[in-house]
């Protein structure tokens, strides 16, 4: 009996010794699949918040573009439309498309754009262009209802700001727009 | 021939008729000059001439006396045959005559001798003061003295001599001939006339010039006649220092305005005053003292020394004379006048030398601080010793002139005196220039006077005893200390330009403007203009300024155009051609011919009706067309036979300009094609020349480009063709033209937009005329409009389309005003012209006789921008209202029965009718209520400017029943005063707030809490802006240093006429509205201000939307400023309306 158990008892161990080989190789593998894949994860997260960080930028460079641009609006000159970034209603002057193709340097439409050079290294500049929207009539409540007297009944008033901004990958756009009036 | 045509040919004589017809008892008088002019204050000018002994010499300058004197005093002496000269003596040493066989032949070139004869020069003959000139000398026959007709006379071929100074030869004989200043000789050493000329090639003469082989001689009797005419004026009127100062001085007084009271003597004469202060003007029949002051200057004769100092402390005495007959005396000489507090005092002081003579004993002046010196009006001053004004030296001329200029002399009267950046002085003071011949200073006078008001430079004086050049400097302190201005003369003809460049500045007044502003925008921008027309009544020229404005929107001094200057640069060949790209400078001077089109206003071109009215009785009609387009050559003074004009640019004085760019005027939204095409035709705009329009009373309308001041065309309507003569008449009494403002607007006329310009008289004439300005440099005429029921009067009409079920389209374009006054009828009404043919439409007459329809507005109350309501107001106190009936015709809107009833009878606390004359505005409330806005009281006769009736400006709402005063809820003007902002004291009003509560509107009387009823009215259109109606009130005055009047600003709450929560005006000039800008009130409450107080009579302002919530008035005043000030704006919210993420 004993004999038996004995010979029983020695095909066994000989059996374990390879299962844990086994066992800590596959072991081995999903430790090392884990780890890889925990690195691959955090590279990833890596990335992710890496291109978010670049949109960010580009946002706050738009929008510094489009401040710039609404600040020439409220202060600057009488609209010169003969100035790079300078657009009037229905010049017929094509502008910018930064809605279809944003991240190209060169879409700056035939009337041109304005940079804005803020203090930052940026890839590109952060760039804008000025429309002067149709005049507007003056309503009457607040102000002469005359007609006819030759005093103009409307008024340029309202500007339309767009921006663009990059990131630091310049494939890192954001477009903004904003209406202004003065 | 059509009707136009007819209409056409009639309107040139129509001028004629029209006179005619004002005949009748019951015209109202319209002054045909501007009604606060006349009354300004003449300054005085003391003009001190230095007639010192030295002034008898013929060399310039002193210096060559140095080079004069050889060896001793014999070898000046003059032997001859029959006698013996004395010795030339002056400034310390010997000098002689000079003669030609004794070399220094420098004497006899105007290359050092700055006073002898210089072949470059035209010497003319000197005005003798009456408008001609003394003759043309006579080679042959040349007086010795040209200013004495009973002078000796010499043959210029043969008996010529040249002597440098006869000082000590006064009164002598030589053979029996009197010597007199360049002395004649009858014996062997007279010669013919000569000179030299200087040949700077010749060795030696770089340095030494003085000697006699860089001189060639050249006889004038081998030269051509010309040439010996011109010498000849010059021996006779110019070879010695007081002769060409009395050239010099003639011409410089001759070219001035009579509105100047001059006085003169001269340096050597007990008391200096020969003559006080006179009108500049020779009264027909009576006083002459213009003529006085020539007979005087010509007959000076100099001797004696140079008391500088006694003489100007003289002329400060003189000013310092406080009896009736004094200086400040609107009768000087005689007694019974009234002393003015406004009038300047000048003295010139003339001099070619170094002051000697009398101490004056003033002590050190300039280094002495002044006594305090106020005026009724607040101001305080107190000379303060300090650079560049002080020395450390007694009794200097400096000191002289500080002392008369640091002390009120009339001490009795106000101060009121109008000041200026050089001169502070409110107080009676006098202002000295100094004006030198042939003397210089060591310090710059540039210097000295840009240090008045520039800290950084400093001047040092030099001690006036211790050299001559520093007396020199003395007088340049003097014109320092007296504020006034200082030349130095190197030769006769640049003292005569400076000595008119002087006057000048003296003179600069008369100026003034009553015609409102206008600007390029509605908007503050940098490259905002504004546009301003100026009169000046001395010699009725005029100007349209054009001004830049600061980011702030203050008015740079500098004007950016002047149009009288651009249209005074070309030459009188250039005017008479016609614009063209080749010719820029000619003139597209239109008028309408016989076919209603436009020619050139050209001698041929004109028919033979225009012909005649140029012609008159004298036949002069092409020369009078030259006259108008600008040919000088043709006036008085040039030898021609017409009035003598200051500029091309006649006076600009109830015209207001008219800007014309790419502005819209809300016609988009209109029914029909109109609507559809009208912001094509505004974008069409967008290439067009910018331009501005105005009136002038040189009897043409003009059209400048807006951005240079070039006149791109003017036009005559026909009516004031034959009036044109009038202008020509050196006797030309002011009338007006094209008085009226021209407005400029859209219409749509035959399937088109056009930009129209419609033009009006006032008071030149009955006369309504319609351009289309499209293209602004080829302008057509649509029509020329008179009719029976066209006053005069008429200050600007208004272009409106109304409903008309007869038409197509079942609209119209009209033309509509009020009738004016002194219709064919004398009764109000509201005038409807068809802007297609220019045809009368209809005319809405009122009630009324004697009555006349002022300015009127049109609004819509239905359709947009279609004119369904016109209001009016009449000289009887009727405000109309006009509507159509179910058919579309224009009627009186409100009746009761059959009887047509005015929406508002403005009348007085006593019932009294008060006249409007002014156009009425109109808006909507908070509440949605139609309201209409209108000032009454009358400016239009002289009779206007002494009546003090009782007027009052009104807020009325229109329910469409008939109001009277007792309908409306009272406001007052409760309390005046004066606000301090830094040194200035701006006035201000404080009005009452009372609740409207269910009254059908508000009224105002203009009566001050202060002053009382003082006539104060309310003449030009209300001003309509956010929450607040502002009226411009005018005070006529007598007092002539009030310019004509005074006016205030008030800006009132338009719904109740009273205050407005947390203010409008900007009373601290600080940029906003804020509770700085509030005034304690009596009950020792802080309350906004609703008037603003304004020293001159001022128009209508003009606002821009400026930076942050203010809006930027300015106003032009009646003595020819630009008034500025803010307001708050209408709140509107400003900033980023909007904000989205495209990409």
């Amino acid at each position: 009996m004993n004999k038996i158990k004995m010979t029983e008892r020695r095909y066994l161990p000989e059996k374990q010794q390879g299962a844990a080989l086994v066992i800590g190789l596959i072991l081995l593998l999903i430790m090392t699949l884990l780890g890889i894949t925990a690195m691959r994860g955090t590279t990833l997260q890596e990335r992710m918040s890496g291109a978010l960080k670049d949109k960010d930028i580009a946002l706050q460079a738009a929008e510094s573009a489009l401040r710039d641009g609404e600040q020439q609006v409220e202060t600057v000159v009488a609209p010169d439309f003969s100035v790079a970034g300078w657009y009037d209603s229905g010049d017929g002057v094509t502008r910018p498309d930064w809605k279809n193709n944003p991240d190209d340097p060169a879409e700056t439409g035939d009337g041109g754009v304005i940079d804005y050079s803020g203090s930052i290294q940026w890839k590109h500049a952060p760039q804008y262009y000025i429309e002067r929207l149709p005049a507007v009539t003056e309503d009457g409540a607040s102000g002469s209802m005359a007609l006819g007297d030759g005093s103009a009944k409307e008024e340029y008033s309202f500007f339309r700001v767009v921006a663009r901004g990059f990131g630091n990958n310049g494939n890192t756009v954001t477009v903004l727009e904003s209406t202004y009036r003065r | 021939m059509t009707t136009n045509t007819l209409k056409k040919l009639c309107l040139v004589a129509l001028y004629f008729a029209a006179s005619l017809m004002t005949g009748g008892a019951q015209a109202i008088s319209l002054s045909q000059v501007p009604l606060f002019v006349g009354a300004g204050v003449d300054p005085n000018l003391m003009f001190v001439l230095d007639d010192s002994g030295s002034m008898r010499v013929g060399f310039m300058p002193d210096g060559l006396t140095s080079n004069m004197l050889i060896g001793t005093s014999s070898d000046c002496y003059y032997d001859s045959s029959t006698g013996t000269y004395n010795d030339g003596y002056y400034g310390g040493q010997f000098t002689c005559f000079y003669y030609v066989n004794n070399g220094r032949e420098f004497l006899a070139s105007s290359h050092l001798n700055k006073q002898y004869y210089d072949p470059n020069k035209t010497y003319s003959a000197p005005p003798r003061g009456d408008k001609t000139n003394f003759p043309d000398v006579s080679f042959t026959n040349a007086p010795f003295n040209g200013y004495d007709s009973s002078s000796t006379t010499t043959d210029l071929s043969s008996r010529y001599r040249a002597i440098m100074d006869d000082l000590n030869l006064k009164g002598f004989y030589d053979n029996g001939n009197y010597v007199s200043g360049f002395a004649i000789s009858t014996n062997a050493a007279a010669d013919s006339a000569f000179y030299y000329t200087f040949d700077g090639t010749v060795s030696g003469c770089d340095t030494n010039p003085y000697s006699d082989s860089c001189y060639t001689r050249v006889d004038v009797t081998q030269q051509s006649d010309a040439e010996k005419q011109n010498f000849a004026n010059w021996f006779s009127y110019y070879r010695t220092r007081i002769m060409s100062a009395k050239a010099g001085i003639g011409f410089a007084f001759d070219a001035q305005p009579e509105a100047l009271r001059v006085g003169y003597g001269t340096i050597n004469t007990s008391n200096t005053v020969v003559r006080g202060v006179r009108q500049f003007s020779n009264v027909s029949g009576g006083s002459q003292y213009r003529q006085q002051f020539f007979n005087w200057l010509y007959g000076v004769d100099p001797y004696g020394d140079t008391p500088l100092r006694r003489s100007l402390g003289d002329a400060g005495d003189y000013y310092s004379i406080t009896d009736s007959t004094g200086p400040y005396s609107s009768t000087p000489g005689v007694s019974g006048g009234t002393d003015y507090e406004c009038r300047a005092s000048y003295t010139v002081l003339m001099t070619d030398g170094y002051w000697n003579g009398n101490n004056p004993a003033v002590g050190n002046e300039d280094g002495t601080d002044g006594t305090t010196i106020t005026n009724t009006s607040g101001d305080t001053y107190q000379y303060k010793a300090g650079n560049p004004f002080t020395d450390t030296y007694n009794n200097t001329l400096a000191d002289v002139a500080m002392h008369y200029w640091k002390n009120d002399l009339q001490p009795g009267i106000d101060n009121k005196v109008a000041t200026s950046q050089k001169d502070p002085a409110f107080w009676q003071h006098m202002v000295t220039y100094g004006v030198g011949l042939g003397v210089k200073g060591a310090v710059d006078p540039a210097n000295a006077f840009a240090a008045i008001n520039d800290p950084t430079i400093s001047i040092s004086w030099p001690d006036p005893a211790k050299s001559d050049s520093a007396k020199i400097d003395d007088l340049l302190h003097a014109s320092v200390n007296g504020r006034g201005g200082f030349y130095s003369a190197g030769d006769p003809q640049a003292f005569s330009r400076q000595l008119s460049s002087v006057l000048a500045e003296v003179v600069d007044r008369g100026k003034g403007s009553s015609s409102s502003i206008a600007a390029n925008s509605t908007r503050l921008d940098t490259d905002s203009l504004i546009y301003q027309g100026l009169f000046n009544s001395d010699g009725w020229s005029g100007d349209l300024l054009a001004y830049s404005l600061t980011t702030s929107g203050d008015v740079i001094t500098k004007p950016t155009w002047s149009a009288a200057t651009k249209m005074d640069a070309p030459t009188d060949d250039e005017v008479l051609q016609t614009k063209t790209s080749t010719t820029p400078n000619g003139r597209k001077m239109l008028v309408a011919d016989a076919s209603g089109g436009l020619v050139n206003f050209i001698w041929s071109n004109l028919d033979s009706q225009q012909q005649a009215a140029l012609n008159l009785q004298d036949g002069l009609g092409a020369d009078r067309v030259k006259y108008i387009r600008g040919d000088r050559r043709l006036e008085l003074s040039q030898g021609g036979k017409f009035r003598d004009r200051t500029s091309r640019m006649g006076d600009i004085v109830h015209s207001s300009p008219a800007f014309s760019g790419r502005e819209g005027f809300g016609y988009q939204d209109l029914p029909g094609q109109e609507g559809v095409t009208y912001n094509a035709y505004r974008s069409s705009k967008r290439n067009r020349r910018e331009m501005v329009y105005v009136g002038a009373n040189d009897g043409l309308l003009h059209g400048f480009d807006a951005n240079t001041g070039e006149e791109v065309f003017s036009f005559i309507p026909s009516q004031v063709l034959g009036q044109l003569p009038d202008l020509t008449n050196p006797n030309y009494g002011h009338h007006f033209f094209v008085d009226g403002s021209p407005i400029v607007t859209d219409a749509y006329l035959n399937g088109a937009w056009k930009t129209v310009l419609i033009g009006t008289m006032d008071a030149g004439g009955k006369e309504i005329f319609a351009l289309d300005v499209s293209d602004p440099n080829n302008p057509s005429l649509l029509w020329e409009f008179s009719n029976d029921a066209l006053g005069e009067g008429v200050s600007e009409a208004s272009v409106v389309y109304v409903k008309d079920s007869s038409t197509a389209t079942g609209y119209k374009w009209l033309v509509a005003a009020g009738n004016g006054y002194n219709s064919v009828n004398g009764t109000a009404s509201l005038l409807l012209i068809d802007m297609d043919t220019g045809g009368l439409y209809q005319n809405v007459t009122v009630p009324g006789a004697a009555n006349g329809m002022a300015g009127i507005t049109a609004i819509s109350t239905d359709t947009p921008y279609v004119a369904d309501t016109i209001y009016g107001g009449d000289l009887q106190g009727h405000l109309w209202k006009f509507n159509q009936d179910s058919k579309d015709v224009w009627q009186v809107a409100i009746s009761k029965g059959k009887t047509p009833l005015p929406l508002m009878t403005a009348t007085d606390s006593s019932g009294n009718p008060q006249p409007i004359t002014a156009r009425p505005d109109v808006s909507l409330n908070a509440d949605g209520d139609l309201m209409v806005f209108f000032g009454t009281g009358k400016y239009l006769g002289t009779s206007d400017v002494t009546d003090l009736s009782e007027q009052t400006i009104y807020g009325v709402i229109d329910s469409g029943s008939s109001l009277v005063r007792g309908d409306l809820q009272q406001q007052t003007i409760d309390e005046q005063g004066s606000f301090t902002s830094g040194s200035t004291q701006i006035p201000y009003r404080v009005v009452s707030n009372n609740d409207r509560g269910s009254a059908s509107g508000w009224y105002m009387d203009l009566i001050s809490p202060v002053d009382g009823d003082q006539g104060e009215r309310s003449v030009v259109r209300p001003v309509l802006r956010g929450s607040a109606v502002l009226f411009t009130t005018l005070i006529p005055s007598d007092n002539p240093c009030n310019g004509g009047g005074s006016g205030w600003i008030m800006a009132l709450n338009l719904d109740n006429g009273g205050r407005i929560d947390g203010g409008v005006l900007d009373l601290n000039g600080d940029g906003v509205v804020d509770d700085n800008d509030l005034v304690k009130n009596n009950a020792g409450d802080y309350v906004p201000a609703s008037g603003l107080g304004s020293e001159h009579i001022i128009t209508r302002p003009n606002f821009l939307s400026g930076p942050g919530d203010v809006d930027i008035g300015h106003a032009s005043d009646s003595a020819g400023n630009v008034q500025r000030f803010n307001i708050k704006g209408d709140g509107s919210t400003v900033g980023r309306q909007s904000w989205r993420q495209i990409r």
